[in-house]
């Protein structure tokens, strides 16, 4: 008897005319890992919400999903709640109450534990999630990833059979995805926990799991090992979500087992040992005499007066015309430089020139805006206005204009951002990459000559990965620059120009971007970890595929 | 937490600011007051330091001395009169006795407001509220959780506005306004938009099952049931005292204190003790680590 089985659910929404799942049949055995993929709008979230009563949304509803060979409507509220355990998306949103110990209890203190049992529960959660130190905490002071962490642990107090997640790692910065999806797999190897995921980060959880599920327009395109769905996949929009090494493999035409990780991948790649080194990857631009847009002069900074200095003595330089990411760790003062530039602190010893102009001169507003556009890590905190056209003209309206230059600027801003279906939307109701379009589309409008963007692909899918990178790139090439300050190695290794390492408040390391990866060990896109020693030139997917179908 | 009292059972907190607060308010003695005042000092010098004494003085030396001049300009009742006003009144001193004394009843409520602050967590009203009123205790967690993630979600949306040229602090009083407006508007939606995701999360997690309970983290123990046998006896004595008139304090028309008898004596040093509660507390466990630690 499979733990959940969906049988033919066919479900739309009130006022919609097409059904948001058609005839979807799904079985979850016990102790599975299952990973459900697909685009925004496949109708992923609202099959996963049909495994818990308290979840489902509201609409018409054929078939049945039983839960332990029981139809789930008849399964009382009580078990529902203990066994089947739901974490979602927002980690701030979920957390009910204000301390860490009351969080974790209160899952406990809804089914009516006595006090002795959650004493217990709570001491065996704190100390397998590692969360001792953490207890007296006010939730608020925790970061993303520890939220997030918390709410896994304040479900998995309550016991359940299943672990549902709704796309959990999707605002949250690369490491810290990394290590709660490695929480969840400790949980479902050591503890025998089913799991269904829904989770774009597909290179991290395929070889995590047992069964990958691929819907599309609200039906199964794909229910199969993780393999075969990545053969199945190789010509789909979605290839671009698979592991680096199986888009390798797949975009090489290999043969043999498809690799799934990069101990794999550099196994197959061995094959071309020897037969390369004749593609050689095009030279990149020299820098040097391009003019230099935004400078920091041996910037120091700390926020308080007594505290550390976040900031020692940083030197960068930003040419025109460029993407230039500068990366590093959290807490490694990323943010803060972009802080300095965009004119929201000042620092207290060295100098920040845009254009050749130290950044105090330019007085309030005549910074931020006219030569400077921010695109803040939230994307939703710029718009104001219920509906995105509305939005736009909001900020347009504004500017000193004629109506004709208004209407051109808002139809070559529209078009650059692909934002066209999308006008008569509320914001908040745009998927995470849509909402980075038309969020980027409102600094355009402003006309800005240096765009700084803090943290873009935080929350994206692949595919809006690619379209938001092909949109800087062409930016770019109308003469703009772009600044960012990014933890994703693989977005930087495709589309900047130049890298920087910031580490301590210092720059350790500032180089085109592929002789940056390419120099580094630790740092560096997959690719390259896996080519490494066979192509070492090579930094993306597409290098590593160009260099194997020119030596075979 | 480093404070002795502050660690105890909530319950036992609660009963002590009852008895020592409504002692203050209920029975203005001077006596009564000075000692309940002298506690409060050396509890907020225990937890604050002298800084933090010297504020609460600040705040609360000023209020006794409106209230000691200003109720003999507006009350004239008693029969000492130790002068007269311009407009003729008589000053009288039961008038200025007993501004003194509402003065100071209203300075050392000040002084044990502050310390309750410090001792009475969050966490600890949440428990006490939570045996008659579980559904406000829960309430109250709640909007304490919500205010600071309002309050940072407010603050991000400031600065992405400054980012695109709509800066808060700049601009005439009128575009202010209208920005303001536009932001709390943005706010209004954010919030019922997170209150779903956070409703959902409570439905997911069974709330709304019958029977709750409630988890806390605090232990009853013989030795908290000594100390609240101990506080409810000075208190109950004090009371006794008070209804027997052998603490008696009358202000008009003619100024009489009771007598410094045995009793009263008696009654005198047991508010005292159980004013200075915490601050035995924190005495006792002082030394007995220095004892200890001149063992080891």
């Amino acid at each position: 008897m499979a733990l959940l089985d969906v049988q033919n659910l066919t479900f739309s929404y009130p006022e919609r005319e097409t059904p948001a799942l058609s005839g979807v049949n799904l079985r979850v055995e016990r102790g599975e890992f299952v990973v459900v993929c697909g685009g925004s709008g496949s109708g992923k979230s609202t099959l996963i919400r049909h495994f818990k009563s308290a979840l489902t949304p509201h609409g018409q509803r054929q078939g049945q999903v039983y839960y332990q060979g029981v139809p789930l409507e008849k399964v009382d509220l009580r078990t529902q709640a203990s066994q089947i355990g739901f974490v979602m998306q927002q980690p701030a949103q979920q957390l009910v109450t204000d301390k860490v110990w009351h969080e974790m209890a209160f899952g406990l203190e809804n089914l009516g534990l006595e006090l002795e049992d959650m004493h217990l529960r709570l001491a065996e959660m704190a100390s397998y999630f590692g969360l001792q130190s953490w207890m007296d905490r006010n939730v608020w002071e925790l970061s993303g990833g520890e939220q997030q962490m918390l709410n896994l642990a304040s479900v998995m107090a309550m016991h359940p059979e299943v672990l549902v997640l709704d796309e959990p790692t999707s605002q949250l910065d690369p490491m810290a995805a990394t290590e709660f999806l490695h929480a969840i797999q400790r949980l479902n190897e050591h503890m025998g926990l089913t799991v269904v995921l829904v989770e774009h980060r597909l290179d991290e959880v395929f070889p995590m799991a047992d069964r990958v599920v691929v819907m599309e327009g609200g039906r199964v395109l794909w229910d199969d090992t993780p393999r075969r769905v990545g053969q199945a996949t190789a010509d789909h929009p979605l290839a671009v979500c698979t592991p680096v090494p199986m888009r390798i493999f797949h975009g090489a035409y290999g043969t043999g087992t498809c690799p799934m990780t990069v101990k794999e991948g550099r196994a197959w790649l061995r094959q071309y040992q020897g037969k390369s080194s004749q593609a050689q990857p095009e030279p990149t631009t020299p820098t040097a005499d391009l003019p230099v847009t935004l400078e920091a002069r041996e910037v120091w900074f700390r926020y308080e007066r007594h505290g550390a200095d976040v900031l020692q003595g940083l030197n960068l330089r930003v040419p025109r015309g460029q993407i230039y990411a500068l990366m590093g760790d959290n807490g490694g003062g990323k943010s803060t430089a972009l802080s300095l530039f965009s004119g929201a602190n000042r620092p207290y010893r060295g100098k920040i020139s845009v254009y050749g102009r130290d950044g105090k001169e330019y007085k309030g507003n005549s910074l931020a805006g006219k030569v400077l556009g921010v695109l803040p890590q939230n994307p939703q905190t710029l718009f104001v206005r219920d509906r995105v056209e509305e939005d736009l003209w909001e900020l347009l309206r504004d500017l000193p204009l004629s109506q004709e230059e208004k209407n051109a600027r808002l139809d070559w801003v529209v078009e650059q951002t692909g934002l066209e279906g999308l006008l008569g939307q509320h914001p908040y109701d745009l998927s995470g990459g849509e909402q980075q379009r038309a969020a980027l589309a409102k600094v355009l409008l402003l006309d800005p000559e240096i765009l700084l963007l803090d943290e873009p692909t935080k929350g994206l899918d692949g595919c809006s990965k690619q379209t938001l990178g092909k949109l800087l790139q062409t930016l770019t090439q109308q003469g703009k620059t772009v600044w960012m300050v990014s933890h994703d190695v693989e977005f930087c290794g495709s589309y900047a120009h130049t890298c920087g390492l910031l580490f301590g408040g210092r720059l350790v390391s500032e180089q085109p971007a592929r002789t940056f990866f390419a120099g580094n060990h630790f740092y560096t896109t997959a690719a390259n970890q896996m080519a490494r020693g066979v192509f070492p030139q090579a930094v993306t997917v597409e290098d590593v595929v160009k260099a194997c179908t020119q030596s075979q | 937490m480093k404070d002795a009292f502050a660690r105890c059972h909530p319950w036992l907190n609660l009963v002590f600011y009852l008895w020592v607060m409504g002692i203050t308010i209920f029975c203005m003695h001077p006596v009564l007051l000075g000692l309940s005042g002298v506690a409060a000092c050396g509890y907020l010098l225990r937890l604050r330091g002298w800084k933090g004494l010297g504020r609460g003085c600040a705040l609360a030396l000023p209020v006794m001395v409106l209230s000691a001049v200003i109720n003999p300009l507006f009350s004239h009742q008693g029969m000492t009169v130790l002068g007269y006003l311009p407009s003729g009144n008589p000053v009288t001193l039961e008038s200025l006795l007993y501004g003194l004394c509402t003065g100071g009843m209203m300075g050392v409520m000040v002084l044990w407001c502050i310390t309750w602050a410090q001792v009475m967590t969050s966490d600890k009203i949440i428990y006490l509220c939570g045996k008659g009123f579980p559904a406000l205790s829960l309430l109250i967690s709640m909007v304490l959780r919500f205010l600071p993630h309002f309050t940072a979600q407010t603050q991000r949306v400031m600065e992405a506005q400054r980012c695109v040229g709509r800066d808060m602090r700049q601009g005439s009083v009128w575009q202010r306004l209208h920005q303001g407006g536009r932001v709390l508007s943005i706010l209004v939606t954010w919030s019922l938009e997170t209150s779903v995701d956070t409703a959902d999360s409570m439905k997911a997690r069974g709330y709304g099952l019958p029977g709750r309970t409630q988890y806390h983290r605090y232990r009853w123990d013989l030795r908290s049931t000594l100390w609240l046998a101990g506080m409810m006896g000075c208190g109950i004595a004090v009371l006794a005292g008070v209804a027997t008139k052998e603490l008696d304090m009358r202000y008009a028309p003619l100024w009489r204190m009771n007598e410094a008898t045995v009793v009263a004596c008696v009654c005198y040093g047991l508010y005292g003790v159980l004013c200075a509660v915490p601050l035995i507390l924190n005495g006792v466990e002082d030394w007995k680590w220095r004892y200890w630690m001149c063992k080891i």
